[in-house]
């Protein structure tokens, strides 16, 4: 990519004793030095042709020069033995979606794809090993298989092996996956599980392509990209007239391929490369497919996310799921710091937050015969996290998002003769409404998998569920009470342990109220003008209700008057809601007993009802709360940073920016979320050590996230995303990886687990386009930034938050502090405009040639009605034949126009671009006369 | 050369100034500032009137005051916290402060010079060009040597600059930045690995593995900076002093210590341990006088309380070669055994050295000491490449190699054209190698960059 106004910085008498100013004419000199790139390219082949080794952390270099992806060598390591429960809870989902898919009369595959390591181990070279585990996850995927094989898996490793020759080989050298050889074995091990009939199977034509040809290993060693990029989502239909009609296949960068040689199996081939199963930003039809493939490498096994409750949910209305048992939830058991109430056929769970646990005690889990799934329907009313203890050896713990609303959750039920499930409601104070629970039986289905109708249904009439068989017709389907199922499980060890009663308190003790009171300075999350507050505590002594009031801070003046908040407390607890506290703050808390009012408690913390907002990303939204002290917060601004509320003083400029910005229109509380982290990539390629924000395992830095939300509430109003220099930096992520990224973390993580508390249909997310570099290479950075381009355009509620190319930087990729004002102040504009507080400057409408050097863009005012400067603007491109056209001049034409004369005419066809290009000089940009002079937005178009 | 003679000076401090504020402008005030200040105590000083006492406490004051407050005010606030945060008192508010770099290289070089003219072993300087110069001179300002005032102060005046010795000098300096960037950046590699590794997955064998190649990896990083510093002084027809002596060829710790860092222990001979009473008082005081040299000796590379347990590791072994005599052996008794023991406790040294805290460091010494044996991990396979096995293999005889054998000097000094040529063209081969390095972001910075 040509370097396009690559441009020393600009020295004048401020930047003489500025460090950022050399830093920057360092950079600019490095990046501008001719020969750098030849050098590097020199040192990086002798490196590798010398001294078989790189200096590139993905690219292991094995033995003869073969290149192994980083994150093979990590398997190949065999280190995974703290990992057991990962994949026993991976089996568990994949024998749950065979199980819901096949119930449908579909088909489900799981196949894995071998690393190389695990195919040409003997290539590796030295990789020290541990002595303690010697188990890659693969490898403990396939010892849980092997206990309760999930029928469905295609394993590949044994084919795989049996093909390799010497002289034909299935992976190439330089590359991370199989070449079309090694797909061919692959796609022919994937057709025997479909089609046993060797008469109707497909002859693979090996010939057609020539085996080989990737080296994205190679490519990265020597600093490049990975490749070319890849296709999110492609459709392919046959020309000829195949056995299978339809399949929807999952998969990664193994699938390219196996693409051809699975596209003559099938009619019609809908394939996704994905991490999360489904794919919500793709908008696949699951139910389109007669056959859903899941293709996954072998060193993506601990990345994939597997959504049951979404696959259940689009499935299971056409299943045919043999048997039902409900599940009394009165048998549930009440654990610490919880009241369980039974109202009407609903369980009220009542807790106290973190401490809270009940027990639903010991029902009938799985065997070979019979695949249970727990679905549990419960309406939380706030946002929330549950986790749910499987009370097996080992334990299993499964978490699920809890949003305001009815949510139904499935859980695949382990193969053991019966199961204990210790819940946790929530991290917060609440109320649960668990409506309630069933559990879906699903009989093993014996018999091949061929696409014979007749048989599919006879297969289906002939399941039968263990001790009673279903009617024959598939529609009819046997509902039963667990009691009736408790029958059978008189040797259930926790059977003795179920029981209706309640433990109840002493009552012989003198009342008393403690109140669990808010932390200082919290603030909820409005819904609409108001939110609904949950008030907790413990009592002792006779308690008939308890009320609950809010006041001013420090005043009498009542804000919601005495409510009844728990007309029947029980065991020791009380939980209730204070509905519709107005938005605003400071509050404090009461709570008084019903009758005896003089059984009272304050609550001495102030809280407020306002905005939440999650601020996400990498260092420069970790500037936002710690560079510049140039502001004063305002009272009602307060930090969220995970442990807990914090007060702003004078702190961090952007952040002040934009919270005193927001609370001085609105003039309600403002919490800012800070989990930002530095140098934290959006992909593993991205992960400098510090995380990144695709890993959801335990303790990633998306799981801290997820976990500080909840605790704040679960529910924010804005995600703002300030991100991508990690992904930038070593420009090991193409533009295409980057956007498909950032699509499935806001649709498929963000928005799933994060309560919307906004009024919009989705949970705003802000996108801040990444700062301008102050020297060169800047391609991979505009590269990133046209990916978040792209998700603004293509996800719903998703917004540019600010321009920020014509900010001061502060080094190679901060900005100065008075730079991080005017950023909060943009991002603040942007929040009042989605709230309806704010006109917003959206930027050029059009552009046209006046004739062929002069072109005119017409832009639209929102906010104010001109602009400066009338000459010498700046920040404009005009691009033909790839090179920069130089720009003779551009100004102001009138208020709604401005003009740009070009040194040279153009006659091919031609592109202009403003604050977008590569490094444009933008000294100059235009800004418009409202206020906040806010700059015209980025802008691209083709001159026609 | 290019510059009339008059005003070479003055070119040489104006880029020296531009050096330092290509590297730190934020600071450039404060060395300029104080180096006036100096300029005019040591004028007042060398007026012979009265108050030189007074003059001489006033540069010291605020030479040591500059450099306490930027070296040492975090490490001492910290702990202060620390202590206060332990009794649950509110910690003190403080914003950490930047260390302006080559602070502790330019302070000494100033007090060095106050005090010669308090002396009266030298006049001040008149110009005050050439006193800034002195004081600001680029090629050793970041990191030394540290060049004492009487020994430059002719050079100053009367260098004369030649074809011959700036060829020696681009030599030398072609090979201090190969020492340093390949031999001394292939230590890193390794070094920082296991360094960075956590205390269980240390065992017997990475735990020395780690502590020889630190050993390696300061002694040619820190004496690549000072053969670029005298190769660019030769360019310039400055002669800096020598600041390495082939250290680890030393029979004892005295030894060693006439041969690391020789200007800063040459420093502390002249300007605290003699003027402390040296040896010509009792063995206690000699001893105490030895101790607070290594003790301040330690904490003059940073505020860390590995630094100063350094400092104190090595007056032990200093005043016990005193006290039993062992400094006083024949240089050829015991020779191989002797050079062994000095490396092994120099060694063990640099691991209090390069250890973060003293957990570390004890942790670390324990893995060095007890025998265990684990499996390596991915990272330190990748570090142990071929290249870096290489290089390290060619580093190793720093250990064995005679005391008074110097390479770079066989190549400048030896006149058989043959051996210069051969070590010329490896030079220049190995060069780009360097180059690539630099450019490509994979190079370490100086050690004593930040000290």
């Amino acid at each position: 990519m040509a370097r396009i106004g690559l441009k020393p910085p600009r020295f004048n008498g401020r930047t003489l004793f500025d460090n950022e100013y050399y830093r920057s004419f360092d950079q600019y000199f490095n990046d501008s030095f001719s020969l750098r790139s030849p050098l590097i390219f020199a040192k990086r082949w002798l490196d590798y042709r010398l001294f078989l080794m790189t200096d590139i952390e993905e690219v292991h270099v094995g033995r003869n020069g073969w290149l192994y992806s980083r994150q093979s060598i990590d398997d190949y390591r065999k280190e995974a033995c703290d990992r057991v429960q990962e994949m026993q809870r991976l089996v568990l989902d994949l024998h749950a979606i065979e199980k819901i898919i096949e119930a449908t009369g579909r088909r489900f595959l799981f196949v894995v794809a071998p690393n190389k390591s695990t195919i040409y181990p003997e290539n590796v070279g030295f990789v020290p090993k541990s002595t303690g585990c010697d188990r890659s996850l693969y490898d403990l995927f396939l010892e849980t298989n092997e206990i309760h094989p999930v029928k469905s898996f295609v394993g590949l490793q044994q084919s795989l092996l049996e093909a390799r020759t010497d002289n034909a080989l299935l992976y190439d050298k330089a590359a991370t996956c199989w070449n079309d050889l090694g797909a061919g074995v692959a796609a022919e091990s994937i057709q025997a599980q479909l089609i046993q009939d060797a008469s109707r199977k497909q002859a693979f034509d090996y010939g057609r392509r020539e085996a080989g040809g990737d080296d994205d290993l190679a490519r990265k060693l020597m600093g490049f990209l990975s490749g070319v990029d890849d296709v999110p989502v492609m459709h392919i239909a046959s020309s000829v007239q195949s056995e299978l009609s339809s399949a929807i296949v999952y998969g990664d960068n193994f699938i390219e391929n196996l693409i051809p040689h699975i596209a003559q199996i099938f009619n019609r081939l809908e394939i996704i490369r994905t991490d999360s199963i489904p794919a919500r930003q793709y908008g696949e039809n699951l139910r389109a497919g007669d056959l859903i493939l899941l293709e996954r490498a072998e060193s993506g096994l601990g990345t994939m996310r597997l959504e049951i409750d979404s696959l259940f949910s689009t499935f299971e209305a056409e299943a045919s799921i043999p048997v039902r048992s409900r599940f009394d939830l009165m048998n549930a058991l009440p654990g610490p710091n919880v009241s369980l109430v039974k109202n009407g056929q609903n369980l009220e769970v009542k807790s106290v937050g973190d401490r809270s646990s009940f027990k639903l005690p010991a029902i009938p889990a799985s065997n070979d015969h019979i695949f249970r799934v727990l679905k549990l329907t419960a309406e939380a009313q706030h946002a929330d996290l549950m986790t749910v203890e499987y009370m097996a050896d080992p334990v299993l713990v499964i978490r699920k998002s809890l949003k305001p609303g009815i949510k139904t959750m499935y859980f695949p039920l382990p193969f053991r003769e019966s199961l204990t499930l210790k819940i946790y409601p929530g991290r917060k104070a609440g109320v649960l409404i668990l409506q309630s629970a069933e559990i879906l039986e699903f009989s093993d289905i014996p018999g091949n998998l061929e696409p014979d109708s007749e048989k599919n249904s006879q297969d289906k009439t002939e399941s039968a569920s263990e001790g009673s068989r279903i009617s024959s017709s598939e529609t009819q389907i046997e509902i039963r009470n667990f009691n009736t199922l408790t029958e059978n499980m008189k040797n259930v060890p926790y059977h003795t342990e179920i029981t209706n009663v309640l433990p109840e308190i002493s009552v012989s003790t003198s009342p008393a109220l403690t109140l669990n009171d808010f932390e200082d300075g919290s603030i909820f999350q409005r819904h609409g003008q108001s939110a609904d507050i949950v008030v907790s505590g413990t009592y002792s002594g006779q308690m008939e209700a308890i009320e609950a009031r809010v006041i001013r801070n420090n005043t009498t003046e009542e804000i919601v008057p005495w409510t009844v908040i728990d007309s029947a407390p029980r065991n020791g607890i009380f939980v209730g809601k204070l509905a519709s506290v107005p938005q605003g703050g400071w509050y404090n808390l009461q709570v008084r007993s019903h009758i005896e009012h003089t059984v009272f408690m304050n609550g001495r913390h102030k809280w407020g009802v306002g905005i939440l907002i999650a601020c996400l990303g990498q260092s420069n939204m970790k500037e936002w709360f710690f560079t510049g002290k140039d502001l004063k917060a305002h009272s009602l601004l307060r930090k969220f940073s995970g442990t807990g509320w914090s007060k702003i003083t004078d702190l961090g400029n952007a952040a002040i920016a934009f919270g005193n910005r927001i609370i001085d229109r609105l003039q309600i509380p403002v919490g800012l979320l800070d989990f930002s982290v530095n140098g934290s990539g959006l992909r593993k390629e991205a992960d400098w050590g510090t995380g990144y924000w695709e890993d959801t395992s335990p303790n990633s830095i998306y799981d801290r996230f997820i976990s500080g939300v909840s605790k704040a509430g679960g529910a924010v109003e804005f995600v703002v995303w300030i991100q991508g220099e990690a992904d930038a930096a070593r420009g090991t992520v193409t533009q295409n990886e980057y956007a498909q990224s950032l699509e499935g973390f806001i649709l498929n993580q963000v928005r799933s687990d994060i309560a919307n508390g906004s009024g919009q249909e989705n949970l705003p997310f802000l996108i801040v386009m990444m700062i301008k570099r102050p020297g060169g290479k800047d391609a991979p950075h505009q590269d990133i930034r046209n990916a978040q381009r792209h998700v603004v355009e293509n996800v719903t509620d998703c917004y540019l938050a600010a321009t920020t190319l014509d900010l001061k930087n502060h080094g190679r990729q901060h900005l100065t502090p008075k730079a991080y004002i005017s950023m909060g102040n943009r991002v603040a504009q942007t929040v009042l405009y989605i709230l309806g507080k704010e006109t917003y400057h959206r930027g050029p409408t059009g552009v046209k040639k006046i004739d062929s050097s002069t072109i005119e863009i017409a832009i639209k005012h929102n906010g104010g009605s001109d602009f400066k400067p009338v000459a010498g603007i700046t920040g404009w491109e005009v691009i033909a034949d790839g090179t920069s056209v130089p720009i003779a001049e551009a100004y102001r034409h009138d208020s709604q126009t401005i003009r740009i004369r070009l040194e040279r005419p153009l006659n091919a066809k031609a592109e202009i671009r403003y604050l977008y290009g590569a490094m444009p000089d933008v000294e100059h940009v235009v800004l418009d006369n409202s206020p906040m002079s806010l700059p015209l937005e980025e802008y691209q178009a083709e001159i026609n | 050369m290019l510059s009339p003679k008059k005003l070479r000076n003055a070119a040489l401090l104006l880029f020296s100034y531009l050096f330092y504020l290509y590297g730190a402008a934020g600071f450039l005030l404060i060395l300029v500032l104080s180096t006036l200040a100096d300029y005019v105590l040591g004028r007042l000083i060398d007026r012979k009137a009265g108050y030189k006492r007074l003059w001489l406490s006033f540069s010291l004051l605020i030479n040591l005051g500059l450099l306490a407050y930027f070296k040492y005010a975090n490490f001492f606030v910290a702990e202060i916290n620390s202590f206060l945060l332990g009794w649950e008192f509110s910690p003190i508010e403080w914003h950490d402060v930047i260390l302006p770099i080559g602070i502790s290289f330019f302070t000494f070089q100033k007090i060095s010079y106050i005090i010669d003219v308090y002396r009266g072993k030298s006049r001040a300087l008149v110009n005050i060009v050439d006193f800034a110069l002195y004081i600001a001179m680029f090629p050793q300002l970041i990191a030394g040597p540290i060049v004492r005032f009487s020994y430059i102060r002719r050079q100053l005046k009367e260098r004369r600059e030649s074809w011959n010795d700036f060829y020696n000098g681009t030599l030398r300096f072609c090979w201090g930045l190969l020492k340093k960037v390949v031999i001394a950046g292939s230590c890193a590699q390794i070094a920082d690995v296991i360094f960075g590794l956590q205390l269980e997955l240390l065992d017997t064998k990475v735990a020395w593995l780690g502590a020889i190649t630190y050993t390696l990896q300061i002694y040619f990083d820190f004496s690549a900076y000072s053969d670029m510093a005298i190769g660019m002084g030769m360019m310039f027809g400055f002669t800096f002093p020598e600041n390495f002596n082939r250290p680890y060829s030393a029979l004892s710790i005295t030894d060693f210590w006439r041969r690391w860092h020789i200007t800063l222990s040459r420093w502390f001979r002249d300007y605290l341990y003699i003027p402390l009473g040296g040896n010509r008082r009792t063995t206690f005081r000699t001893c105490l006088n030895m101790a607070i040299v290594c003790i301040l000796c330690g904490i003059w590379h940073g505020a860390n309380w590995t630094f100063l347990v350094w400092g104190i590791y090595h007056g032990v072994f200093l005043i016990l070669e005193r006290v039993t005599g062992t400094r006083e052996i024949s240089h050829e008794k015991f020779k191989i055994l002797r050079r062994f023991i000095t490396l092994l406790i120099v060694v063990i040294g640099w691991v209090l050295f390069r250890s973060e805290n003293i957990t570390q460091a004890t942790g670390f010494l324990g893995a060095m000491f007890t025998l265990t044996d684990g499996p390596i991990s991915y990272e330190l396979s990748r570090a142990l490449n071929y290249r870096n096995l290489l290089i390290l293999m060619t580093a190793l005889p720093v250990f064995f190699l005679p005391g008074d054998f110097s390479l770079i000097r066989q190549l400048i000094d030896k006149k058989d054209p043959a051996p210069l040529f051969a070590g010329v063209v490896m030079i220049l081969l190995v060069l780009p190698y360097c180059a690539a390095l630099i450019v490509g972001g994979v190079s370490s910075p100086f050690i004593y960059y930040r000290f």
